[in-house]
């Protein structure tokens, strides 16, 4: 065993251990090692210094306590700090070596030196250094922390450039596919992370030195190298490969990071990429995709939307030219659809105008070319965009528009009420109506109706008309199902509210209602076997709550026929038993009825005839007689002649009655004659559907005065409302508020709102101030 | 020029005189004739005026004389020896002697304690006992000079400070200003990291005792020109305990210390007549706010901490008290009869 | 499957052979075998040598360390909890038979050594042995020379008073 040199010896000490501190840190012969001897050596060599016994306790002052503590451990601190100083001053790089491999090689010996050294001081470091730091000496350092800022003092600030220079060449090397060695890099990147050391905080890693040495070179030299290669690269290739080339680079570089980057510069280099691989071609991209849209290039709008989702500010111009598209895209479908229907007419020898084309076009192919340019777009939002908010609502701002504002939908220009909402309620009825035809409604659902109903800015026009045909199918039985009619209504509901779809329900209610009334009726009559016998068999009455359905009232002068009379008086006589007070308005022109007509060859089967109420009071008198003129018949039944002729024309038409040659049915003289062995192919003939709707016009104004008025009442409402509340507003919050509120059901014009507030100020619901602002007054 | 004595000295007759009249004085001071002995210092004092330092020289003389005839100490053994060894008498001698060797040879015994444990060590040994028993801390500090270094080093200091502080509670404003925290090791900063330093110049309050004020004042009977005139003793006593939660309990009473002592916590409280639990608020200059709310009045008293000497912070000096009624008004107590406040340590406080 | 044995020479020349496992309870022995990679499967491994360190003390930390072989020492972050925990009750006893100057020689060896509990474990029984003394008695028990004059001393004990009460 070596003796150990005196404890109280510094010089000897420091002799002893000095040899044994070259091998552990490593010195230029790196294939000695330390054997355990000469560590525990070095190791009690420095206890012993630190633990002598100072010679001087008798001395009390507590400076002069202070100063043999620094004697004790200064010393040797001293020593080793300036053995670290000289050590890492003598390094040199050898001649066949790159500055980089120089550094990369010492420094991973020197890394783990310093723990080694760490460790064999530990004594030291225990004790009298933490003990120096918690007095305020904060320039002691733990003995790895020392042996770092050695390094980082005495040879890293000083080659700081060159080797940052040397790192960025190799990236550089790397980035035109030649191959480099990535440790080294790795380790010499980590050594500026390592060697940011905060004095302040040890425990901390500090990246000052990291960012501002390293990562700020490395952006710069990253981003001249992309914009010159992205500049190239597109004068000589497409977009298309041009986006398939970013897409690689950006992928190569996050290996990069990964693999010798710091955690740190994560961002800024994918912000330094998206500059200028992205943001700075996006306008070439923004031109391409159109292109690419025209022919249908899903994959490669995907790219690009996967480029262009890295930097979420460029996706709004790309969703502006998206919505743009679709609603030419739109227009231009429903343009075709105009064409089309244009020439059939032609064919047919009438001129087609803008107003005709909109009355007479087959709602089914309009809603199902709307259908189908939304179900296009929508893929695409979903394979190319992901269903990215923001394309979504460019998808959706766009049908919006095209739906309500194309040239079938508005034929005068936009200033009219587009009629949209009106196919679309017949759509649902064509979809909702039972029809012969099996193939009448292939390729329509309740989804599609629902998908535009969405896009409607007048949800209150689809309302009034739905309900006006939904009346109709009620009234005539014509639903093809319960459920399927329900269940519409349902999803209007919950599409819209509870109020919206209010009167409909209401319908729905007063069906069921008369459902109970007709049982109730027929319990009733049939008590008495001889009464039941003048009642109408399966009388089915319909009560209606007057507002709710699209109806009007006319008084008229029709007289019931008198076969019916003992039916009528004992429904109102029922009817008042049980509601009294109400008052009870028959609607002649809607009833209906079956009839038989013996009318065939004798051995054949009576016809059945589906008659309206008004063809029956027609028809009925021939029973007495076999011809009438028709000023009798309208005395009889107090119907106008006009009516009259518009009823018994189908009858005219199909032979039932037969006209006296060379009159017209507007003549009072002109007699009609019944036929009386009539000839048919079918059993069953529906005379009622075959009567011309004269009142279809009149019904369409109707409906379109209802909404109207509907709407000032509500904008009306509205204004009370808001003005309620706010008690005092100015009149473009006013304004303002009220288009927000009317949102859901139409969009109110502002001038019809000003028309409203004028009005609510004649009537003195509220006032005008000189500084534009209203009062409420209660 | 300083006066060394031994038994060759040689002294005027006047210091004599003062030395002998100075030790009288001492002797009468010890059996309580108070006059009696400030007559004899000042007649020694007029005679020779640092008869102090030479009384305290011939203490001390007298003091190593004694101690070098009663305990024979590892230094002194050498000259021992040697005088065993000139020592030519009969073998009664030897026999002593033998007897003596071996009391001196088992008095050689070395301290094993501080001859093979390292400082560090021992530095331990003592962070320990701050911890847990501050009284064989100061004991063993007083054991000789190198313990009583390494028990007070700056490891020591450090260890009380991080003990002390984070129990002392601050007033909002305090905190707030001061940037008070309690990791000590940011607020020694403001010391330059001298620790000892710190716990010098910044007042605490001690919260195993309680700190007593005593207040004595004569309430007249009739006055006569007599030499005896009837006089009534009053003494009543103020009690506080401070508790690191924030509270502090008071008491004012006549009963004595030995009396309170045992029961002067504040969970005894209701059974204490006259005595309050407040809260109180420490400033970093050491003034320290006492508040409390009765139904209709706010009492506030502030004190100061101040040291007597050695004894850091002992005493609590009377700045105001006060009390604002619901009006808003302030009114002042008078503080001519109060008495500052000294600490008196309780080891039954100890409570860790 | 019995791992080898680490050689370890003591002070005055005496070898022990020791289980790893053991040997790491001194973290200076333990950074020592990971930074020399150590390998005590081979056959030319040098012996470690403690230049500071007598057998007879050693036995005594073998004896300890192999006691403790299990043990779960918990994380010293928390000096104060550290401190403040009582001594082990078989550490007690283990120290309470050797004498003084064993008993520190034992707490120097494992201060050398780096072996934490030991050291607490040690310094804890030197604190028992001071509790509840006044000075005069620690001097008796430790041997400890007074080297204050009457002064002196009278001046330590009123500079230090105030410490009894913080």
């Amino acid at each position: 065993m070596t003796d150990l040199p005196k404890s109280n010896d510094l010089t000897a000490t420091w002799t002893f251990v000095e040899p044994g501190l070259e091998l552990i840190i490593g010195g230029n012969d790196e294939n000695a090692g330390v054997n355990p001897k000469m560590y525990m050596n070095v190791y009690s060599a420095i206890y012993n210094f630190c633990i002598k016994k100072s010679s001087s306790a008798t001395s009390l002052s507590s400076n002069a306590a202070n100063q043999s503590s620094l004697l004790v451990g200064g010393e040797i601190y001293k020593k080793l700090s300036g053995y670290l100083i000289s050590y890492v001053k003598l390094l040199k790089k050898r001649p066949n070596e790159t500055f980089l491999e120089f550094y990369v090689r010492r420094w991973t010996r020197f890394t783990v030196g310093a723990g080694y050294l760490n460790h064999v001081f530990d004594y030291m470091n225990r004790y009298w250094i933490q003990k120096e730091r918690s007095d305020g000496r904060r320039e002691i350092y733990d003995v790895n922390t020392l042996a770092l800022l050695t390094w980082r003092d005495h040879l890293f600030d000083k080659n700081i450039d060159i080797l940052t220079k040397e790192i960025l060449e190799q990236i550089k090397l790397q980035r035109d596919n030649q191959v480099v060695d990535n440790r080294t890099l790795s380790v010499a990147i980590r050594s500026f992370v390592l060697l940011g050391i905060d004095t302040n905080d040890l425990k901390k890693p500090n990246l000052n030195v990291y960012i501002e040495k390293f990562e700020a070179p490395f952006l710069e030299s990253t981003r001249q190298y992309y914009t010159s290669e992205s500049a190239e690269y597109l004068t000589s290739h497409n977009v298309i490969d041009y986006m398939k080339k970013a897409e690689q680079r950006i992928n190569e570089e996050e290996t990069r990071e990964t693999l010798y980057l710091d955690e740190h510069s994560k961002k800024p280099l994918t912000d330094c990429l998206n500059e200028t691989l992205i943001v700075n071609h996006s306008e070439i991209m923004y031109k391409e995709f159109t292109n690419l849209l025209d022919q249908n290039q899903i994959e490669h709008i995907a790219k690009m939307f996967s480029l262009f989702n890295r930097i979420p500010s460029t996706l709004d111009p790309l969703a502006a030219t998206f919505s743009e598209y679709i609603k030419i895209q739109g227009n231009k479908a429903i343009e075709n659809l105009k064409n089309d229907y244009s020439n059939e007419l032609n064919k047919n020898g009438i001129t087609p105008t803008s107003i005709l084309i909109t009355k007479q076009i087959d709602p089914k192919q309009y809603i199902r070319s709307l259908i189908q340019v939304y179900k296009t777009f929508q893929d695409i939002v979903a394979t190319a965009f992901q269903n990215n908010p923001i394309f979504v609502k460019a998808l959706d701002s766009a049908c919006r528009d095209y739906i309500n504002e194309n040239s079938i939908a508005k034929p005068n220009g936009s200033r009219q009420n587009s009629r949209t909402p009106d196919l679309l309620a017949k759509y649902s009825d064509t979809l909702l109506k039972r029809s012969k035809d099996a193939d009448s409604t292939t390729d329509m659902s309740v989804d599609d109706i629902m998908i535009i109903f969405k896009f409607l800015t007048d949800k209150d026009a689809f309302e009034a008309n739905y309900r006006r045909l939904l009346a109709k199918r009620l009234i005539h039985g014509s639903s093809s199902s319960e459920e399927a009619e329900e269940s519409v209504v349902q999803r209007l509901q919950s599409e819209n509210s509870l109020e919206y779809t209010s009167k409909i329900t209401r319908m729905f209610q007063d069906v069921r209602a008369s459902h109970d009334l007709r049982n109730l009726f027929k319990e009733e009559t049939s008590k008495d076997l001889n009464f039941s016998k003048s009642i109408v068999p399966d009388f089915e009455p319909y009560i209606l709550t007057e507002m709710m359905w699209p109806f009007n009232h006319t008084d008229s002068k029709f007289q019931l026929p008198n076969v019916l009379t003992p039916t009528f008086t004992k429904l109102q006589q029922l009817y008042q038993n049980k509601h009294n007070g109400r008052i009870l308005k028959w609607q002649w022109s809607l009833c209906r009825g079956d009839v038989r007509a013996n009318l065939s060859r004798p051995g054949k089967a009576p016809f059945t005839f589906s008659l309206s109420l008004y063809q029956m009071a027609i028809l009925l008198p021939f029973n007495e007689s076999e011809s009438y003129s028709l000023g009798e018949i309208v005395k009889l039944t107090g119907l106008e002649l006009n009516v009259i002729s518009n009823q018994i024309a189908p009858l005219v038409k199909h032979k039932v009655l037969i006209q006296s040659t060379g009159s017209t049915l507007d003549d009072l003289y002109t007699r009609i004659k019944i036929c009386t062995e009539y000839k048919a192919k079918r059993l069953k003939i529906n005379f009622a559907g075959l009567v011309k709707n004269t009142e279809q016009k009149q019904e369409q104004e109707d409906t379109e005065r209802e909404i109207n008025d509907d709407r000032k009442m509500y904008i009306k409402a509205c204004i009370v409302r808001i003005m309620k509340t706010r008690k005092q507003l100015l009149h473009n919050l006013l304004i303002n508020e009220v288009i927000q509120q009317t949102h859901q059901r139409f969009s109110a014009k502002i001038s019809d709102i000003k028309k409203c507030v004028d009005e609510l100020v004649e009537k003195e619901y509220l006032s005008r101030n000189e500084d534009q602002t209203y009062d409420y007054l209660a | 020029m300083s006066l060394a004595y031994d038994e060759n000295t040689v002294l005027t007759p006047d210091q004599v005189k003062a030395l002998e009249l100075y030790e009288e004085g001492s002797t009468k001071e010890s059996t309580g004739l108070m006059s009696d002995a400030i007559f004899c210092y000042s007649r020694a004092l007029r005679l020779y005026d640092n008869v102090e330092r030479l009384y305290r020289k011939k203490l001390n003389y007298e003091y190593q004389k004694e101690l070098a005839s009663r305990e024979p100490i590892v230094t002194t053994t050498a000259k021992l020896k040697n005088l065993n060894l000139n020592n030519n008498d009969g073998e009664e001698n030897e026999q002593n002697t033998k007897e003596d060797e071996e009391e001196f040879v088992t008095q050689l015994d070395p301290c094993w304690l501080l001859e093979i444990l390292s400082d560090d060590i021992l530095v331990e040994i003592i962070s320990i006992l701050i911890l847990k028993d501050p009284f064989a801390h100061i004991s063993l500090s007083h054991t000789c000079k190198k313990l009583s270094q390494l028990s007070f080093n700056s490891s020591a200091y450090k260890q009380l400070c991080k003990i002390i502080y984070p129990k002392q509670v601050y007033s909002e404003s305090a905190l707030e200003l001061n940037d008070i925290t309690k990791n000590q090791d940011r607020m020694v900063k403001n010391w330059d990291f001298n620790w000892e330093l710190m716990l010098n110049d910044r007042p605490f309050i001690k919260y195993h005792g309680l700190y007593i004020s005593k207040v004595t004042y004569i309430s007249e009977g009739a006055r006569e020109s007599s030499f005896y005139a009837p006089v009534k003793l009053v003494t009543y006593f103020r009690y506080l305990r401070f508790y690191p939660d924030g509270t502090v309990f008071k008491l004012t009473t006549t009963d004595e210390p030995n009396q309170i002592v045992p029961q002067f916590s504040r969970e005894n409280q209701p059974h204490l007549k006259n005595s309050f639990i407040s809260r109180f608020q420490l400033e970093m200059d050491g003034q320290i706010l006492i508040k409390r709310e009765s139904e209709d009045y706010n009492f506030l008293e502030e004190l100061e901490i101040v040291s007597l000497g050695y004894r850091k912070f002992h005493r609590l000096n009377w700045i105001s008290s006060s009390y604002i009624n619901e009006d808003g008004e302030k009114g002042y107590f008078t503080l001519k009869k109060e008495k500052p406040f000294n600490f008196s340590g309780v080891k039954a406080y100890h409570k860790i | 499957m019995s791992s080898q044995l680490i050689k370890i020479t003591t002070s005055d020349e005496e070898t022990f052979k020791v289980e790893r496992s053991i040997v790491e309870r001194s973290v200076l022995l333990k950074h020592l075998l990971s930074d020399l990679e150590y390998d005590e499967t081979d056959e030319d491994a040098e012996p470690i040598p403690l230049p500071n360190v007598r057998a007879s003390v050693f036995k005594k930390v073998l004896e300890w360390a192999e006691h403790h072989k299990n043990t779960n020492f918990p994380d010293d972050e928390d000096e104060d909890a550290r401190k403040s925990a009582p001594i082990d009750e078989w550490d007690r006893e283990f120290l309470k038979v050797v004498d003084q100057e064993m008993l520190y020689e034992i707490i120097l060896a494992a201060n050398y050594l780096n072996i934490r509990p030991l050291l607490d474990a040690g310094c804890k029984t030197v604190a028992e042995m001071i509790r509840g003394k006044s000075a005069e008695e620690i001097r008796r028990t430790f041997n400890i020379v007074n080297d204050f004059s009457p002064e002196e001393e009278a001046a330590i004990k009123r500079e230090n008073e105030w410490a009894e009460d913080r």
